[in-house]
Order: structure tokens, then C-alpha cells, then sequence
């Protein structure tokens, strides 16, 4: 009941506060625009609006973050659906099956379920959260620890090599690849270079936004350019269809499962929405009936990967709110914002400022309501700019990303990376291997290695004691369980041509008809 | 504040005649670390405050990557006009030449302008520890070798090097675990994956007055107010006295009235109420020095991390 009353009375204070209602929509265009734009995000967002944030009450820089959180998350959807620019990380794995379903003409569902899903996960995670703030993330703090983070993430890459490429086999080396990739740079444990080749640049390691650029964007740009100039060029029929509610209804479980896997990775210091989508996605390969659809146009994969960066906003409000503890980039600038008004977040905020925290939440469920119906308007019209000939398109993809990889971190090298992956990417695609697999790798290889190192450190480079934790033990068991049963029982792929790139393969089998 | 305005007049009335009217147009300041860390938020806050102290805008610009040394090369590497400078940290000043080969070595290969800020480091623990102050954790560390984890916001970073430093001096086998930064291992040392972490008091303690850590240890030259009963690392017996600092670069060969125009404004900034107020917020002590002052620390600084990076086998 008090649930209630303090909803209601959050909702009153948002909506009889004029000033709060611009910076609410302003928000919400600002993450959405950000969001979609590759190379800024919501983080450059939040960091131009961060000086201005002295001049705002508390309240309203607080909440205006936490729509920008919402609406940042889902605004780079679209652009990997339709174009197949991820306009953020964590879009990055909605391309892996929605670029493929905008081949198939069917651009409207893929957006359609995007927006959906995100609003759904949005609205979920934002009412779990204001049910069950401080418990949940003094418990995840206490059982969730580096041993824990690369037992999951094992377990999430376990599955990786089923997704997108035409054999098992070439599944598992796009993974592989991907996770050399992911080494390149300062080793995480004793600070050594590795592939770096005297080059300092390189010590940073190579960065995911430009790769995912290249990998995707780029490497498509050249694969349909073959096309064109080989006239077997068709151009993807327009579907503007929303999906069915009984589609919906299909994919129930796949929905409650990546909002549950959403929330819980928003909750976790370091993991936050772009894992959380990664993740997701891969439980849903795990957990389909055929897992070989999956990176060719299946409409599970662009619920999975939506649903959960949604969800996890809410979850990553928690410990910022419950113990002053912000698990990424964005809710550290939130503490920054709590920081220059002087107040600390942690319990003493959820009692001395519940105006703050309850406009906030109801914020962010306001902002989950209002993504809905901008992005059932965007299905209708957004998906019209496919009208535009490919031959045209592509000089602007070209652009749009290689500004996107410099302004990521203002350096001429991540340009480079972006068209080399953009190369590499198109002859993998060809052969048959996975982008998406090597994508993967190179997330989840990164934040997997960091773990595994500061575990062994922890547990004193005995490697047995992953098996003295139960979490650890469960996940590294099952993960392995998944390996193997995955060689002993190959996932059936499709019988088409290795040479052709299984998404465009899918994608003209489907144009055809 | 008269006294500060007459200072500019009159250094105006200075540059003037020199011939390049500095500046005519608006300044790059590159934030080697990404938007909305600590440095990021500090030349932000400088920016915004010295609109008020130089005539043409302080634009900043991140350039991220490779613990700062990516945009602190690009600093040096400028044209040594005064429309490219760096903000920049101690750690990347002076422990990252010394661990690799970059466009800049020691304090003479650029040059320093204003230090800007100070940020205290302190050994904290959770709340239900059961050591009472540092002396009580050294000895039980003393007693089980290797046993105690201490965690650092990685490696190679000041707080690192302060770790060493102490394990150095007192004999005592602390395991050390890096994270990727604060924000990582303090939920690590509350959820009790660590026994101790190494950090700055603004991260701290929020925490501390939450009733969830303690701060055993100060690695500064007396008590801080912040945590009064946690003895200083002198008063142990080990003299490590060692922050970390924020200042103004600009390329080698930059003219010296630009630095000393640029060093003025940002000296002023400093006081402005809205900074000060930034600075009290966050946890960042304001300590300004001139440009030769802050080459001496620096010079003490680099000195002082040598022999600690080649002990350590960090020298690639």
C-alpha cells in the first residue's frame, strides 16, 4: 500500500512540476538521439550535461539522468535493426537477428518487438525496483563476486559459438577470435603489453565501438556493394506489419527470462545494460528449440537483447540508490550529480529525499510508457527510409560511421580498426564465420579475463576454489555441461553453401519470395 | 578579488605588446581520461570557471586510453602555441614514462603550468573488520603472510605504488588485487571479496558514515579531519606521505608569458565559489602551485616512483 501512495505521490510531484516535465521530455529526446547516433551515446550526454546539473534541483538532474539511462538504452535500436549500425553497445547484439529480419522484409517486427520489449523490460525492472531496493543489492554485492562474474560469463560463452556461423566448428573460432582480439593491449595482472607492437595506441586495447562499427556497418556496406555490382542486388521489401500479440505471447518465457537476466546484470558492479543484452542474447540461443536461427533473422534474438538492456536501468538504480554505489559509467555521473549537491546516495537518501527517489522511479516508468508509443510511431515511419536506394545509402552508412568510430575517443586509429574490421568482417561473413561470434568473444573474452585474473588473485591462484563457491560452481559446471553436450550433439545448421554469408543467404531466400 | 582583477589588467597590458594578442581564439584542454571521471569533472569545472578569468573559451576535449598517456602524448606533441593544453595526473606524468617508452619523460620534456588539485589516499577496511586502526591490521598481516587481500583501482596507479611502497617499508605480504578503478573494488571490499582497499577519502566516505567501512590508515603528512582517529603512516613509523594531484601541461617551448596567462586564470578559477564548492563536494583538496613549484613536486614525484616501478619489475 505504501507502494502506492508513495508512487502516486511521486507521479504528483513529476506531472504538477512544469520545469520537471521539459527536462523529462528533453530527456527523453536527448537519450533517444544519442542513443542512436553511433559513436556518442548517453554517456557523452551526460557528460556535456553534467556542468549545467549545478544549476537544476537534485531532483530533476537526478530524474533527467535516469530518462536519458532509459531512453539512451533503446535509441540505438533502430538503427541496428534497420541499417545495421548499432547507435550504441548495447544495441550491439539487436543487429545480430534484426538486420537479418530487415532483409527479410521484416524491418516493422524487428522494430516493432524492439520497442516493445523495451518499454515491457523498462516498466518491469522500474516496478521491481521500487519494490525491492536495499536487499537485493546488499545480496548481490556479498554473493556476486569476481569468481562469480567470470562463472557467468563462462557460462554466457558457452553458447557463443552456436550463433550466426554455418558450422559448429567455425562458430567456435569466431568466438576464439574474438577473444584473442580481446587480449590485445595492457594484460590485466601484471600490466604487461601483449600485441601491441611498440605501439601505444594499441595498449588500450582495441576499442568495441569501432569494431562493432566495422564488423557490422561496414562489412555490410561491402557485402551488398558485391551484390550491386554483381546484379544479384535485390532491395529488402518494406514491412511496416507490428508483430501479433500472439507472437508476443510465443516468446513469454524468453522475455521473463532476459528480464530477470537484465535486471540481475544492472544490479551487479561492472557489468551493466551492453552485457546484459550480450548475455541475454545468449541464453536465448541456449534455451531455443533450434538455436542454429539465431544470428539469420530470428525474432527471439531481438527480444532477447531489447528486453534485457531495458531491464537492466532499473537494476543498476539500486545500488546507487541503496548503497551509493554506482555499477556503471552513467549512474557514477548520477553520483556525481548527488555528489555536487552536496547529498550522498545510500539509505540515508532513500529516507531524507523519497521526493527525489520516487519522482525518479516514476520517471523512469514514465519514460519506459512514453518509448512505447514514440517507438510505435517510429515503426511507422522510420522503417520508410529502406525506400531509400542501397546505392545512396551506403556513402552515408560509410560516413555516419566513420565519424561515429573517431568522435568515440577523437583518435584516427579506431578509424583504422573500424575498416579493417569492416574488411575482416566481409571475408569472414563469406566463409561463413560468425561476426556476431567474434563480437562475443571480444566483450565478454575482456570483462571474462579481468575476472578470471582478480579471482585467481583473490582465492590465492588456487584454481579449485571456483568449486568451494556454490554460484561459481554451478555456472562453471553447467557452462562446461553445455560445451560438451554441444560436440556430442552438434546443434542441426542449415545445408546451405558454406561460401555465402548465412545472413544474406537467409536474407534472399526470404526476398525471393 | 581587486587584487585579482588588477593582476589581470595588468597582465594584459603585458601581453599586448609582446605581439600575439593570447589568445585570440578558443583553447583546447585535453582530459586524457574519459567524460565524467574525476579529472574529467575537474577541467570541466575549471572550464566553466575560468569563463569568468580568460577572455576566450576553455573548450575540453577527452582523449582516453592507455592510463592517460594517449591524450597526455597528443599534449606534448601539440604545437607549443598555448591553443593545446593538458590536464593531467601525477601518475601519468610521472610513473607511466617510467613504465614505458612515450613522447614525454621527465618534467622537463613539457611544460607544467598551475597544480590544480589534491586527492588524500587512505587504507580503508569494512565496518566489521576486527582491527581498530592500521598498526592493528600491519601486525595481523604480519602474522599471515599473503593471507590479507588489499585491493588498488590497478596497476600502475598511484594507489598501487603507495601499496608497494607500504608493503616495502614494513616487510608485511599483503596480496594485492587490481581492479579496473574504485568503482569496482569498492563493492568488492563491502561485499567482502577484499579485506582492504586502497582509495581516495571521497569514495569512501559516504560509506563510512553509512556505518559500512573504516579507515585505518592515512597516507598523509598529519591526521585528516575526515577520519581523525585513523593514524597517519608517520605515525607508524613509515614515511609515505604520497597524494595524488591534478595540473595544467602545455607543450615543451611554449612561450612563457602564455603559460604564465593561462596559469593566472586558471590560479583565479580556482577560487571561484562554484568550483570551491565542486572541489569541497567531490573530495578534492584545492592546492595551487606556479609553474615552478609544481616542476619541483613533480621532479619529487618522479624520483620517488623510480625505484619503486623497478623493484616491482613493472619496467617493460
Amino acid at each position: 500500500m505504501e507502494l502506492l501512495t508513495n508512487f502516486a505521490s511521486g507521479f504528483v510531484h513529476l506531472f504538477s512540476d512544469p520545469l520537471a516535465l521539459v527536462y523529462f521530455a528533453l530527456g527523453l529526446l536527448g537519450g533517444l538521439v544519442f542513443g542512436a547516433i553511433p559513436g556518442v551515446n548517453m554517456l557523452t550526454l551526460g557528460a556535456v550535461l553534467l556542468p549545467f546539473t549545478a544549476y537544476m534541483s537534485a531532483t530533476h538532474a537526478i530524474m533527467l539522468y535516469s530518462v536519458i539511462y532509459v531512453s539512451g538504452v533503446y535509441g540505438g535500436a533502430v538503427t541496428a535493426i534497420l541499417f545495421n549500425i548499432p547507435g550504441s553497445p548495447e544495441n550491439a547484439p539487436t543487429a545480430f537477428d534484426g538486420y537479418p529480419m530487415t532483409q527479410q522484409g521484416r524491418a516493422g517486427k524487428a522494430v516493432g518487438a524492439a520497442v516493445t520489449c523495451s518499454a515491457l523490460g523498462g516498466t518491469a525492472s522500474a516496478v521491481v525496483m521500487m519494490a525491492a531496493t536495499p536487499i537485493v543489492a546488499d545480496w548481490a554485492i556479498h554473493t556476486f563476486g569476481p569468481q562469480e562474474i567470470f562463472a557467468l560469463i563462462f557460462f554466457g560463452l558457452s553458447v557463443a559459438a552456436s550463433v550466426g556461423a554455418s558450422t559448429l566448428w567455425k562458430g567456435w573460432l569466431s568466438v576464439l577470435l574474438g577473444l584473442l582480439l580481446a587480449t590485445v593491449g595492457t594484460d590485466p595482472a601484471g600490466g604487461l603489453h601483449r600485441f601491441a607492437f611498440g605501439s601505444y595506441y594499441l595498449l588500450a586495447g582495441i576499442n568495441f565501438i569501432p569494431l562493432i562499427l566495422g564488423f557490422f556497418a561496414v562489412a555490410e556496406v561491402f557485402v551488398q556493394g558485391e551484390r550491386l555490382v554483381t546484379g544479384r542486388y535485390r532491395a529488402p521489401r518494406i514491412g511496416l506489419d507490428f508483430p501479433t500479440l500472439l507472437e508476443f505471447w510465443r516468446l513469454k518465457l524468453a522475455m521473463a527470462r532476459s528480464f530477470v537476466l537484465g535486471f540481475f546484470s544492472g544490479v551487479l558492479p561492472g557489468i551493466g545494460a551492453t552485457l546484459a543484452a550480450f548475455m541475454s542474447y545468449n541464453e536465448a540461443v541456449r534455451w531455443s528449440s533450434h538455436p542454429e536461427r539465431f544470428g539469420k533473422g530470428e525474432l527471439e534474438g531481438v527480444v532477447a537483447s531489447e528486453t534485457a538492456n531495458n531491464s537492466a536501468t532499473g537494476g543498476a538504480m539500486i545500488p546507487l540508490l541503496a548503497l551509493g554505489l554506482p555499477g556503471g559509467a552513467l549512474t557514477a555521473m548520477m553520483m556525481g550529480v548527488f555528489q555536487l549537491h552536496g547529498m550522498e546516495p545510500g539509505p540515508l537518501v532513500l529516507v531524507n529525499s523519497r521526493d527525489l527517489v520516487w519522482v525518479t522511479f516514476v520517471a523512469m516508468f514514465a519514460a519506459n510508457v512514453c518509448i512505447f508509443l514514440l517507438g510505435y510511431l517510429e515503426t511507422k515511419t522510420t522503417v520508410h527510409l529502406l525506400r531509400i536506394p542501397f546505392r545512396l545509402f551506403a556513402p552515408a552508412i560509410l560516413l555516419l560511421s566513420t565519424v561515429g568510430a573517431y568522435a568515440l575517443r577523437n583518435l584516427i586509429v579506431d578509424v583504422w580498426v573500424m575498416f579493417g574490421a569492416g574488411v575482416l568482417g566481409y571475408l569472414l561473413r563469406r566463409t561463413g564465420y560468425s561476426v556476431a561470434g567474434i563480437v562475443l568473444g571480444v566483450i565478454l573474452g575482456d570483462l571474462g579475463e579481468a575476472a578470471f585474473v582478480k579471482s585467481m588473485q583473490l582465492m590465492h591462484y588456487d584454481v579449485l576454489g571456483f568449486f568451494s563457491r556454490p554460484v561459481a560452481a554451478i555456472l562453471l559446471v553447467a557452462g562446461l555441461g553445455t560445451i560438451v553436450l554441444n560436440l556430442v550433439r552438434p546443434p542441426r545448421f542449415t545445408t546451405e553453401p558454406a561460401p555465402a554469408a548465412a545472413v544474406s543467404t537467409a536474407a534472399e531466400g526470404a526476398t525471393k519470395s | 578579488m581587486m587584487v585579482l582583477r588588477l593582476t589581470l589588467v595588468l597582465l594584459l597590458a603585458f601581453a599586448v605588446p609582446a605581439g600575439a594578442e593570447y589568445p585570440e581564439r578558443p583553447v583546447t584542454l585535453i582530459c586524457p581520461f574519459p567524460a565524467g571521471g574525476a579529472m574529467d569533472i575537474v577541467a570541466r569545472g575549471l572550464s566553466e570557471a575560468m569563463k569568468k578569468t580568460f577572455p576566450k573559451p576553455v573548450a575540453v576535449v577527452n582523449r582516453a586510453g592507455a592510463a592517460g598517456t594517449i591524450g597526455n602524448a597528443e599534449v606534448v606533441q601539440a604545437k607549443p602555441d598555448g591553443y593545446t593544453l593538458g590536464i593531467s595526473a601525477v601518475a601519468v606524468l610521472t610513473v607511466q614514462p617510467q613504465l614505458t617508452d612515450l613522447p614525454y619523460k621527465g618534467p622537463d620534456t613539457y611544460a607544467p603550468i598551475a597544480k590544480l588539485v589534491n586527492l588524500a589516499i587512505v587504507l580503508a577496511v569494512r565496518a566489521d573488520a576486527p582491527w581498530k586502526d592500521g598498526d592493528e591490521f600491519l601486525r595481523a598481516a604480519r602474522q599471515a603472510p599473503g593471507k590479507l587481500r588489499v585491493s588498488s583501482p590497478g596497476i600502475g596507479t598511484i594507489l598501487h605504488l603507495i601499496l608497494e611502497d607500504l608493503k616495502g617499508r614494513t616487510k608485511v605480504d599483503l596480496t594485492h588485487v587490481p581492479f579496473r578503478g574504485n568503482g569496482e573494488a569498492i563493492p568488492a571490499l563491502l561485499g567482502g571479496h577484499v579485506e582492504a582497499s586502497i582509495v581516495h577519502p571521497g569514495e569512501i566516505v559516504p560509506h563510512v558514515q553509512a556505518g559500512r567501512a573504516r579507515v585505518l590508515l592515512v597516507f598523509e603528512t598529519k591526521r585528516d579531519p575526515l577520519f581523525p582517529d585513523a593514524p597517519t603512516a608517520r605515525e607508524l613509523g613509515h614515511d609515505i606521505t604520497l597524494g595524488v594531484y591534478y595540473l595544467l601541461i602545455a607543450p615543451r617551448g611554449t612561450p612563457d608569458a602564455i603559460v604564465q596567462r593561462v596559469n593566472q586564470a586558471a590560479r583565479a578559477a580556482l577560487e571561484a565559489p562554484a568550483f570551491v564548492t565542486l572541489a569541497k563536494n567531490r573530495g578534492f583538496d584545492i592546492d595551487y602551485k606556479g609553474p615552478e613549484a609544481i616542476t619541483q613536486e613533480l621532479w619529487l614525484s618522479y624520483k620517488t616512483f623510480g625505484p619503486i616501478i623497478r623493484q616491482l619489475g613493472l619496467k617493460k
